[in-house]
């Protein structure tokens, strides 16, 4: 399988971090490639990870959401200490 | 209680790091440890160091320190990636930090090495070497780089066990595998053994870490004093170390740079002297240390070295009372005449209680510089590096107000740990919309 660069899209995230500490994307947005601002509204989060990579604390979030017509899954990324948030990769 | 050591060691830790980041965080499809890559300290420049390189690279010859036309030369496809210093710190504090959950006491050795003490968690994480093999599984698993392992019941042992085969290895070297293991290498690759020691063994005919250990000890000692005694013992796997659990102070402060354009006045002489001074008093000051003795260091266009040292007459950390004796010391060393390349200021002879006596002549004049060198640093430290600098360098476009050394994001923490940040609270976080993103409609 050859490997392909992830996609690692910056997008302007808004999350919730509950009184316990835990975060959640809510809803985010980014430019396509039509330049048209898309927003996207996350139903679920499938699946969450934290990360200590190349030593960069992450979050990583597979989220489902409808984008378009269908329905989609993919991982957003929060990088803790730079407090970004990314759309690193589509898996469906 | 059976000492048990580890020497831990990142296989090439730049260029892994960097690796890691572009696969792991940027999500790149390339793996820099794959194809002949490295990190080189300018890659703009004909002149950049090769600090660090990947095992294809290695294949091709080239060498870390090497400039970069010349591993061009050797591999013209090499990639080249410029170094980042902030990443590559914080791997380093991770790293250390995932050692120190394990291991009871850890000796942090370099900015990607450390020695860890193992010895009596038998009952608590059984065989030590499947503990070093979780280590260095749960540094690749969790951090995305490989590192060698070298278990011993000594530190030098252990070193000398953790450059074996690489990468992602443990290796053992206990004093019944010497033998075996160690004796067959050239003893170059012995600790402590450098070029001109390699050079005083060959001419004894002693060529590999085997001759040296069954070479008589008082033949050694007669011809390289006390480091030969060492270094029979160590081929014999025999030292005696602990591992500091403190970092120790630093004995000497010292800063030196190689200029773009070669110097061939004294007043340029003097403004790099000056820069100098400027960094390694700050760098003084900051550890609270005062130095006694100065030395001087200068390299000749054709490469010769030539350095001289005085004693101070009172130990100082003040920048110009180090930048006088500096150029004292040096317009007594350079002729004048030969072009130089670099310069170095270094101050030894290192304490924090070092009394001051008061002198006779100019009684303020030590109490003024400490005030204004006070000030100077704390101006520095609010507003950064550049925000002030002695109006000798107005004009100079050649060296900076403070040379030698690292720039500060490469500073803190590279030679030494350095405890990890305060972060701030941020005010503004509760400031701002409630919710919605600007444009949004409900819904």
């Amino acid at each position: 399988m050859t490997r392909v660069d992830a996609l690692n899209m910056p997008v302007e995230m808004i999350s919730l971090c509950d009184d316990g500490g835990k975060l959640r994307p809510l809803r985010f947005r980014y430019q396509d490639a039509a330049q048209q601002m898309v927003v996207v509204r996350v139903e679920e989060v499938v699946y969450q990870k934290e990360s200590q990579q190349a030593g960069l604390a992450a979050c990583l979030f597979v989220c489902r959401a409808q984008l378009g017509e269908r329905q989609r899954v993919f991982e957003l990324r929060y990088a803790v200490r730079e407090h970004r948030w990314t759309l690193f990769r589509f898996l469906s | 209680m059976a000492k048990i050591i580890c020497h831990i060691d990142v296989n090439s830790a730049f260029l892994s790091w960097s690796a890691a980041y572009r696969v792991h965080v940027l999500g790149d499809a390339l793996d820099l440890r794959e194809i002949p890559s490295a990190v080189c300290g300018d890659p703009e420049s004909r002149h950049g160091i090769i600090l660090a390189k990947s095992a294809p690279a290695k294949l091709y010859g080239v060498k870390t320190g090497e400039p970069l036309f010349q591993a061009r030369q050797k591999c013209p496809q090499l990639v080249v990636v410029a170094p980042d210093y902030a990443l590559y710190v914080e791997n380093s504090r991770r790293f250390i930090a995932i050692l120190r959950e394990v291991a009871p006491l850890v000796e942090q050795y370099s900015i990607d090495e450390a020695y860890c003490d193992l010895s009596g968690t038998e009952k608590l994480y059984g065989d030590p070497l499947q503990t070093a093999v979780r280590i260095k599984d749960r540094i690749r698993d969790e951090l995305g780089f490989t590192v060698n392992v070298g278990v011993s019941c000594n530190k030098l042992l252990a070193k000398m066990a953790s450059d074996f085969e690489k990468p992602d290895r443990v290796h053992t070297l206990f004093p019944a595998e010497i033998a075996e293991k160690l004796w067959p290498l050239p003893v170059r690759e012995l600790f402590l053994v450098g070029p001109a020691t390699e050079r005083k063994l060959q001419a004894m005919g002693i060529t590999t870490i085997g001759q040296l250990a069954q070479a008589d000890p008082a033949h050694l000692r007669a011809r390289l004093h006390k480091h030969g005694e060492l270094i029979w013992n160590f081929a014999n796997g025999r030292a005696d170390d602990e591992l500091a659990a403190e970092t120790a102070l630093n004995k000497g402060y010292g800063n030196s740079v190689t200029t773009a354009v070669d110097i061939v006045d004294r007043q340029t002489a003097h403004k790099v002297l000056l820069s100098l001074s400027e960094t390694v008093g700050m760098r003084m000051r900051r550890d609270a240390q005062r130095g006694s003795c100065i030395s001087v260091q200068i390299r000749s266009n054709a490469f010769r070295n030539v350095s001289r040292q005085m004693q101070l007459p009172q130990p100082t950390d003040a920048t110009l009372e180090i930048y006088h004796a500096a150029c004292r010391v040096f317009d007594d060393l350079w002729d004048g005449r030969t072009p130089l390349r670099l310069l170095g200021v270094q101050m030894s002879g290192v304490s924090r209680e070092a009394p001051r006596q008061g002198s006779l002549f100019e009684p303020d004049a030590y109490e003024r510089l400490a005030r204004s060198d006070a000030a100077i640093d704390s101006i520095r430290a609010r507003f950064g590096e550049s925000a002030i600098m002695r109006a000798s360098f107005l004009q100079t476009d050649g060296v900076g107000p403070m040379a030698g050394g690292l720039s500060k994001a490469r500073r803190s923490g590279v030679t030494k740990p350095v405890p990890p940040e305060e972060d701030e609270a941020s005010a503004e976080f509760w400031a701002g919309s409630a919710g919605l993103l600007p444009g949004e409609e409900e819904g």
